[in-house]
């Protein structure tokens, strides 16, 4: 080890994990915390520092966000490098993937010019040895100056020779690597100049400055002039820049280590990751096989038709006969206790019913988490990433967006977050407007309930969904970049493509735990409270007297907006504009609302049934079956809803109440069939039974503005509310354009949806849209008027 | 109003009450019901959030 110096430091230590992206930094934080930090096989999981405690030895862990190098170039990179120089943590774990060491000492070599004590976490040792990489930890140790510990994080070997390090560690400086003799001279001769700094070596600046690190200058700016010249000077002997003399040395200084180091490099030969990768991110293979991956997930997810009903909705059916039956258990003992049918309803049709609509989709939320899971973790999303990026180019946008895109389809928030991984400032920007655009896990119920209520359950729904939200990120990518605040090429996308594994059970299993309780904690709060305030209003007239939900204070409000969507196919449904504005609170709110609001309808529906079948009792099965339909055809159903399927299930329910001498109340299970057809139709006709209007409201309420904590999100990132409600219109504006060209196409493709004049809008919209895209300045009276305000301001 | 109506409407005014104070929380915070106390030492925070960031 090198000279030690003398530290002052409390009883705790503080230590920074710092590493390239995907070095297993966090699995690493994890161990060693035993915190649960989310991992994913991709870099850029982690965006922000992240404290925690290994309580035993009383150490303090910071995981820092993986970066290549301490230059700054993205928000990541400058929580690093602050961490190191401000904060001054007494150890560095840096953590540097065994099987791709020279890459990552780069990093290593600015880290020990810090003169913080620094231990190398030699990870993914299980790998390089499979490879062949045989590695002399202890010669390197010599070189280095510091420990090296040899590990596997994710299998948890080596974590405590790491801690024990730790604690040896501290005050103990690193070798820096040696450059060569030259720059070596020129280095000593800055450091002459530069007086000396509170934590980090006077070498670390010294470098930084020939590095022409912008933040070093500004730090010695006092001393600007002199070192500016002699860099100059040693600029043009070397005939390169600064920052290329100093990255040329460090690889040759690290070159010249690895041939001391390594006793057996790694063997040249074609790996399974290889040979699959040839196949999944062939150029003209990889998004077929991407598009053939993500509906098989929607299948196995959200299936629901006669000839496959898959796991997720299966149990999703179960799941909501018993939810139906809590609720039927709780009304019976509430009304035995004696409590008002007004009371009643708010707890059963207000707050149970609202509820229990949205938890009932949990099933097939946790199959959809586990396979979305197990595709990360396994290593292929990652290639999506690389797949992506060919398309992307052409949409003015880098691979790089889709990681934000990957996360969103969890959940908005965190995925908008992501997106601080995006080094342009421009890219980052349009990716936190577009990442909500990807349907995440509060929207899939809502998917499944349209899928279910107008496409017979198809998966193909859910698929077009998730493509139509990718289709929009790459249109807004034109289309903002046209807007002067958004003007710039894309960044370049650099990746490294993890190798596959097997997905490991622990990290699959706590992220569709997190993910589901996310789900089941935002139906207990967000959809409680917007399910009450829906049963409030939808019951209630102004005078504050119990009405139909047709004649309620909602009503009223619903009827007076709803206008807005006739161009887009479903403005004369005032329920459906309610809802979409609940939307807004949680997107699962849209099927909390239409539980409340169409469970009364249907409700309604089996008051006609009851009292049909009562009042004919002593008729023919078949006289008792016409009287029923005739009475359900005056009550308001449409006549085409009465399918051979439909009358056969209603047949059915009739024998089952003349055996039982008659329905009352509680008879509903006769009718079970009957009951959850009409369920779903009662949002079917709201829809007009039309898969052009119902594909409309879908893709709507997908792409327009997010619920609120979305927005939160979006309004970080952005930073200003201005910005942010520029955000929002923008994405409303694309969802109606989007909804009236859906809207008219399906017009055209679908037979159950008649032309109507309003389909007109949808076709303008297109031409508008194809504009935007296609002009080279659209927007240029914005644009003018923007720079016109700008030199008014100057 | 019966007795079992107050019974009924306290216990649904408190469920309402404590939804609110989680809701407020969480669009105040950008998205996450962490508070930022960091005593759980990250485990139950949802969104990877760190204090800092929470206490902006």
């Amino acid at each position: 080890m090198n000279d030690e110096i003398e530290i002052v430091h409390t009883d705790t230590i503080t230590v920074g994990l710092i590493g390239n992206p995907n070095c297993g930094k966090t699995t690493l934080f994890n161990k060693l915390t035993g915190s649960s930090q989310r991992v994913g096989n991709w870099p850029g999981v982690t965006v922000e520092r992240k404290v925690g405690r290994i309580r035993s030895h009383n150490i303090d862990v910071v995981d820092l966000p993986g970066i290549y190098s301490l230059t700054p170039y993205s928000p990541e990179e400058v929580v690093s490098r602050d961490f190191l120089t401000r904060d001054t943590p007494d150890v560095i774990v840096n953590i540097v993937e065994a099987s791709n060491l020279e890459r990552n000492l780069y990093l290593t070599s600015q880290v020990t010019e810090s003169g913080i004590p620094t231990i190398i976490a030699l990870n993914m040792m299980d790998i390089a040895e499979n490879r062949g990489i045989k590695i002399d930890v202890q010669k390197m140790e010599k070189i280095m100056g510091c420990r090296i510990i040899p590990m596997s994080a994710s299998k948890g070997e080596g974590v405590d020779d790491l801690i024990d390090a730790i604690k040896d560690c501290v005050g103990k400086v690193p070798n820096p690597l040696k450059f060569d003799d030259d720059t070596e001279e020129m280095i000593s001769r800055i450091e002459k100049i530069i007086p000396d700094t509170e934590h980090i070596n006077k070498r670390w600046y010294a470098v930084k400055l020939l590095e022409n690190d912008e933040l070093a200058h500004k730090k010695f700016s006092q001393y600007e002039e002199l070192i500016s010249s002699m860099i100059s000077e040693y600029e043009k002997k070397k005939d390169d820049s600064g920052d290329a003399i100093i990255a040329d040395a460090r690889y040759n200084a690290i070159c010249d280590m690895m041939a001391l180091v390594r006793i057996t490099p790694a063997e040249n030969k074609e790996t399974i990751t290889d040979k699959i990768d040839r196949i999944v991110t062939n150029k003209w293979l990889g998004i077929p096989i991407f598009i053939a991956v993500m509906f098989g997930v929607y299948m196995l997810a959200m299936c629901n038709v006669d000839a496959f009903v898959s796991p997720g909705a299966w149990a999703t059916d179960w799941l909501n006969g018993q939810l139906e039956g809590v609720n039927d258990s709780v009304r019976e003992w509430l009304e035995n206790a004696g409590v008002s049918d007004v009371v009643l309803g708010l707890v059963c049709d207000g707050v149970l019913k609202g509820v229990f609509a949205v938890l009932g989709f949990l099933p097939q939320m946790l199959v959809l988490f586990l396979l979305l899971c197990l595709l990360e973790d396994c290593g292929y999303m990652a290639r999506v990433c690389f797949i992506m990026d060919r398309i992307f180019r052409h949409f003015n946008l880098s691979g790089k967006s889709f990681i934000p895109l990957l996360v969103s389809s969890g959940c908005g928030v965190p995925g908008v977050l992501s997106t601080r991984s995006i080094e342009n400032d421009c890219d980052r920007r349009i990716t936190a407007m577009t990442a909500t655009f990807i349907p995440c896990s509060a929207k899939m119920p809502v998917i499944a309930l349209i899928a279910g209520a107008i496409f017979g359950g198809s998966p193909v729904v859910a698929l077009f969904t998730y493509l139509m939200g990718v289709l929009c990120v790459l249109i807004s990518g034109i289309i903002l970049k046209k807007f002067r605040s958004f003007k710039g090429e894309a960044s370049v996308f650099i990746m490294e493509l993890p190798p596959y594994h097997a997905p490991r059970v622990f990290t699959v299993i706590k992220a569709v735990f997190d993910r589901g309780w996310a789900f089941v904690k935002n139906a207990g709060t967000f959809i409680l409270l917007a399910s009450v305030l829906i049963w409030f209003l939808s019951t209630f007239n102004w005078s504050m007297d119990i009405v139909d939900p047709d004649g309620s204070i909602l009503a009223d409000i619903g009827n007076a907006v709803c206008w807005i969507f006739t161009p887009i196919g479903w403005g004369d449904s005032w329920e459906l504009t309610v809802a979409t504005a609940m939307g807004l609170v949680a997107k699962e709110d849209l099927v909390a609302t239409f539980a409340i609001l169409f469970g009364a309808d249907v409700d309604a529906m089996m008051e006609v049934v009851i009292e049909a079948v009562n009042s004919n009792l002593s008729s023919s099965v078949d006289s008792i079956l016409d009287e029923t339909i005739s009475a359900l055809i005056a009550s308001g159903v449409d006549a085409s809803y009465f399918t051979e399927e439909v009358k056969e299930a209603l047949r059915e329910g009739i024998e089952s109440a003349i055996a039982a001498g008659g329905m009352d109340d509680f008879a509903e299970d006769a009718v079970d069939p009957l009951y959850s057809s009409m369920k779903n139709d009662a949002l079917s006709m709201a829809l007009d039974h039309s898969s052009a209007k119902g594909l409309s409201f879908l893709v709507f309420n997908m792409i327009c503005a997010p619920c609120f904590a979305a927005i939160g999100a979006i309004h970080r990132e952005l930073g200003t509310w201005r910005s942010t409600g520029f955000a929002i219109l923008y994405q409303c504006g694309l969802a109606y354009l989007m909804a009236g060209i859906v809207y008219a196409i399906g017009g055209l493709l679908f037979s159950n949806t008649p032309f109507e004049s309003w389909m007109i809008f949808g076709f303008v919209f297109l031409i508008a849209l194809i504009l935007m895209i296609v002009l080279k300045d659209p927007f240029k009276h914005i644009n003018s008027h923007l720079d016109a305000r700008d030199a008014r301001n100057l | 109003m019966n007795a079992a109506d107050i019974t009924c409407l306290i216990a649904v005014g408190v469920i309402i009450a404590l939804a609110l104070m989680h809701c407020v929380r969480t669009i105040r915070s950008g998205g996450c019901s962490c508070k930022g106390c960091n005593k759980c030492e990250m485990k139950n925070c949802c969104c990877n959030h760190s204090k800092e960031e929470n206490e902006k």
